[in-house]
């Protein structure tokens, strides 16, 4: 097969004029060997064959100007020759990485790839050709770990790598499941880490390093474990911080002052904040901030649903996100499939309403035990979602509804199996903070599924997020429907005239992320539109369709 | 220079004290490494004593009086004379004070310097042959006939450098042929100069040269100077070369010379048809390319041989084939740029010194100094469509610029480069007033992995021609206030 000789390299040169052919077509050439000149602007630039064969033809003249990659001439490649389809000419290029081309013998090459390996114990790493957006210093880095720069992954603005991605790259190399030893197992429904919560929202393809956790890490709410999360949030307020334009624009948007951004990168002594530092600090921010929120906020009729909410302790009161107890890098986010939607929601806190003076206590029923009974519905229409039934045997784990609750020692979840076939008022009872519901509560079966099986899992950080979260997925939550805080927002409401008009009305937010081997976006969408459609008109569970 | 004792060891050797080699010295004494530096003529190399420097030093001096004879319009008349005498003296007492600072520095810096020719004995030993014929730096004390000592290394930099290419029928020896060296160092202005290259070096000194007053022509083998620059970019250089009175000829070759009878010469071409011309000079430059120094090297004792134009290849490490050996500089070819070179050496010395240093630069700038002058750096549009970008560029006119309407110089545009979805600058083409500082900028952004945002969103100081840059970014965003948005 006729390899094409093609002129490849003019250092810095895009074109230049072929002065001499050095071999005639008939010529037999080795690889390497110098078959045409080539003078640039800079310099004379050689090109050499690039296999062993004959010479077939020139597909160019002497005195042709050549631009890079205009075929040359074209070789008959020997029988046995590497017909690499590099097809390209080694010139004179100073960063070529393989030993000299022409002539140089094998006790050359072979003293030097022996000498090579004295130099260092970084030697290995080869400088990646094509672009890299890295400065220098990260770039540098990553030499010193012995890291191919190219294989980390960038979370900086546009994906430039920044020194803390090719050291998280490195400890999650290292550290391997270290990281999750010491936390409970258990189901994490949602991921609001800073790394998380950047992949989640931005890039649902990210494939970070996988850890090998028994199971994604609960978010820490524990008084004690809150406090010194919330003291090692009190860092440093410096009165100089280096940030691109990008970040300090970012940090306005954000409401968050630079200087109190905890960071360990720095730069000549100043501390550098890059872009997932920041996030992270403002989402801390955000989680201190919408818990104390929820707790003040008055019995006024249009924060009622964020009260009770949080009088329900369905919603955890303040949760600082993961990263304040998983090292960033170690946590899993797989691809994943989200589909956001909102649920205009004042019918059923109405009829939650109505239904508070049949509660045994006097209570209202918890919103959060309406959406359970709405994804029970959705479940069974859309039994592709009901992942907990995909691991029973005997089905009796289908419609198992996982469900994230603050207790006073953390956010722990239930399991509600057949959650179809509960009301209300018990499902309030079981997922309230009151009473062991963190595991047993009378509502699993001890032989059924255990914590860690796979479950549709329901979560409510509506104090974290005012709009929409992305939850993550993983092995136990391939499923996972975080609802987001009740607020009035603006709706369209159609009048009965047929006009349109714009009211405040109570939403709620609704995410759902779905493991895309579980179901598509198609699938998804369509359950929660049950969902969502069984919120904003309860009468529809009499209908049962 | 100091003397050296009959044979030394040490764990550096670095032959050739130019950009490359006095840096890598310096660098390699900075980390700790018993260091010598050889070098048979002057500290700095080309570039300090015959090539960057004392251009540069032409250069503003010819364009000073050249601006002062055209400023009519600013309300200033003069028709300065000039003395190229003192011009020369002048631009030598800079390369004096240059060339001593470098020695200052290497000796401070704790590196042992030994004059003389090095060539290898083998691959752990040099010999340095002191020949007076090599001695230039006017020193007569520490000079003796054949005297040769040896130098045993670990490691060795080769940072021989280049030399002007000589072409058949145009020896450098006579008087009237000069190479770049002899043009910078010339005693009178000639009345007539014909330059053959049109080549950065070619043009800078066709430039000195217009703006003394001598009448030049350039002759080109290929269709248009300046070839690895974009047509825009060069067009803008020509007419102004046309506009100081330079004549062009395209695609014809120097076949020869003779003398034209009346104490001048004529300058023979010929083009590719073979038609022939004949231009009259006083003088001739013949700058057509610069081939390396490994002649008298001995480096096939070293288990290295260079490639047939010449050349030293190396890794990006710098290693040649024999891996305790490093070149840097133009001795290992492209880029042949003093700042490339003087990267080079850094890396080399730290990589010796066990570092994790490698030759990993996004890119490096070039500049011209012509008039105006052009600096690039990094990917053209067409560069970045190959690499399988999807590149969206930005410009800003320097016609458009304050700044550059209250220098008298508005020829030229600031081009920006970028990849359309990251916003990631690829590369910049500037050509105008100080493009040469100006290119800094985009060099800081391709290597920082800057975007557009990020460059458009420094506030630059005004009224500048650095400003030109952040509106060319903030035109590849369709935003520029300065300049109107395709």
């Amino acid at each position: 097969m006729t390899e094409t000789l093609r002129f490849s390299d003019a250092g810095d040169a895009s074109e230049g004029e072929l002065v001499s052919w050095l071999v005639e077509p008939g010529d037999h050439v080795a690889a390497g060997d110098l078959v045409a000149e080539v003078e640039t602007d800079k310099s004379l630039v050689e090109v050499t064959a690039s296999v062993d064969g004959v010479v077939e033809s020139h597909s160019v003249e002497e005195g042709s100007v050549v631009a890079v990659d205009d075929a040359l001439a074209t070789i008959a490649p020997d029988a046995d020759a590497d017909s690499s389809s590099e097809a390209g000419a080694e010139t004179a290029d100073p960063v070529d990485e393989e030993a000299p081309s022409a002539g140089d013998s094998t006790e050359a090459a072979a003293t030097a790839a022996v000498e090579s390996t004295d130099e260092g114990g970084t030697d290995g790493v080869s400088v990646p050709s094509g672009r890299v957006f890295a400065p220098p210093s990260v770039r540098r880095l990553a030499r010193e770990h012995g890291v191919d720069v190219t294989v980390v992954e960038g979370t900086g603005p546009s994906g430039r790598i920044t020194a803390g991605d090719v050291t998280d790259y490195v400890s999650a190399h290292d550290a391997g499941s270290d990281a999750s030893a010491d936390e409970p197992s258990g189901p994490k429904p949602l991921d609001v880490g800073s790394d998380d919560r950047q992949s989640a929202v931005r890039d649902q393809d990210a494939s970070t390093a996988a850890t090998d956790s028994p199971g994604p890490k609960p978010l820490d709410v524990g008084s004690g474990d809150r406090s010194s999360a919330v003291r090692s949030r009190e860092a440093p307020s410096r009165s100089t911080t280096l940030a691109t334009p990008a970040t300090r624009r970012l940090a306005d948007e954000l409401g968050v002052d630079l200087d109190r951004v905890p960071t360990d990168e720095t730069r000549d002594g100043e501390a550098v904040v890059d872009e997932d530092r920041l996030r992270a600090y403002a989402a801390e921010i955000e989680a201190e901030n919408g818990g104390t929120d929820a707790e003040t906020v008055g019995t006024d009729a249009e924060t009622s649903a964020v009260e009770t909410a949080s009088t329900d302790a369905a919603v955890p009161p303040s949760t600082p996100p993961a990263a304040a107890t998983a090292p960033a890098g170690t946590a899993t986010t797989a691809t994943a499939t989200v589909v956001y939607d909102t649920a205009t929601v004042d019918a059923v806190l109405a009829a939650r309403d109505r239904l508070a003076s049949r509660a045994a206590d006097g209570d209202r029923p918890s919103l959060l035990a309406f959406v359970a009974k709405a994804v029970a519905v959705g479940l069974d229409r859309h039994p592709a979602l009901d992942v907990g039934g995909h691991e029973a045997v005997d089905s009796s784990a289908s419609g198992t509804v996982r469900v994230g609750v603050a207790t006073a020692d953390g956010l722990a979840t239930t399991l509600v199996e057949h959650a179809a076939d509960r009301g209300v008022f018990e499902l309030t009872a079981a997922t309230t903070a009151d009473g062991d519901a963190a595991g047993n509560s009378g509502l699993t079966d001890p032989d059924g599924p255990s914590p860690d099986d796979p479950a549709f899992t329901l979560t409510a950080p509506g104090a974290l997020g005012r709009e929409h979260v992305a939850p993550a997925v993983t092995d136990s939550a391939p499923v996972t429907l975080a609802l987001g805080a009740v607020e009035k927002r603006p709706t369209v409401c159609d009048g009965s005239d047929g006009t349109a008009d714009v009211v405040a009305a109570p939403t709620m937010p609704l995410s759902l992320a779905v493991d895309p081997s579980v179901a598509d976006g198609a699938a998804a969408a369509a359950f929660l539109e049950t969902v969502i459609e069984r919120l904003e008109e309860p009468l529809l569970f009499l209908t049962h369709q | 220079m100091t003397d050296v004792d009959d044979t030394i060891d040490t764990e550096v050797l670095v032959i050739g004290a130019g950009p490359g080699g006095y840096v890598a010295a310096i660098r390699a004494a900075q980390l700790g490494l018993d260091t010598t530096l050889v070098e048979r003529d002057a500290y700095g190399g080309a570039c300090l004593n015959r090539g960057c420097i004392p251009s540069k030093a032409l250069i503003t001096a010819s364009g000073l009086a050249h601006e002062a004879r055209t400023a009519e319009e600013m309300g200033i008349h003069a028709d300065p004379a000039v003395d190229l005498a003192r011009m020369v003296e002048w631009k030598d007492g800079i390369v004096d004070r240059l060339t001593g600072g470098v020695e200052k520095l290497c000796k401070a810096n704790g590196v042992d310097l030994a004059s003389g020719t090095a060539s290898f004995l083998d691959e752990h030993t040099v010999q340095v042959a002191r020949d007076d014929a090599n001695q230039n730096d006017g020193d007569d004390t520490d000079q003796s006939d054949g005297d040769a000592t040896s130098i045993r290394f670990e490691h060795a930099i080769v940072a021989t450098g280049s030399r002007p290419i000589e072409i058949p029928g145009f020896a450098f020896e006579d008087d009237h042929v000069w190479d770049s060296k002899a043009a910078l160092a010339a005693e009178s202005i000639p009345d007539r100069l014909v330059v053959v290259g049109g080549g950065y070096i070619g043009m800078e000194l066709a430039t000195v040269y217009a703006k003394l007053g001598t009448t030049v022509t350039v002759v080109e083998m290929l269709d248009d100077i300046l070839g690895p620059y974009q047509d825009d970019v060069k067009r803008i250089v020509r007419r102004r070369a046309e506009d100081l009175g330079i004549e062009f000829h395209f695609g014809e070759g120097a076949s020869g010379w003779s003398e034209s009878g009346d104490g001048g010469y004529l300058i023979h071409t010929e083009d590719d048809d073979g038609v022939e011309s004949a231009y009259p000079a006083d003088r001739v430059l013949v700058a057509v390319g610069r081939s390396p120094v490994t002649d008298g090297l001995g480096l096939e004792n070293a288990g290295i041989e260079p490639t047939d134009r010449g050349f030293l290849d190396t890794d990006d490490r710098t290693r040649t084939a024999v891996g305790h050996i490093h070149a840097v500089g133009d001795v290992a070819g492209d880029p042949m740029l003093a700042h490339a070179a003087s990267q080079e050496g850094v890396v080399a010395a730290e990589v010796v010194a066990g570092e994790p240093a490698a030759l990993d630069a996004q890119a490096i700038p070039a500049a011209v100094f012509t008039d105006p002058e052009i600096g690039t750096v990094g990917m053209t549009a067409a560069d970045a469509d190959e690499a399988g970008f999807d590149p969206v560029i930005g410009e800003m006119s320097f016609d458009a610029s304050g700044r550059a309407m209250t220098t008298g110089h508005t020829d030229g545009f600031v081009r920006i480069v970028a990849d359309t979805d990251t916003g990631f600058v690829l590369g910049a083409q500037i050509v105008g007033p100080e493009a040469s500082e100006l290119i800094a900028e985009p060099a800081l952004a391709i290597e920082l992995g800057a975007t557009l945002e990020d460059v458009a969103s420094t506030v630059h100081t005004h009224p500048t021609l650095a400003e030109a840059v952040m509106e060319a970014a903030e035109n590849a965003r369709g935003q520029a206030i300065h300049t109107l948005n395709r």
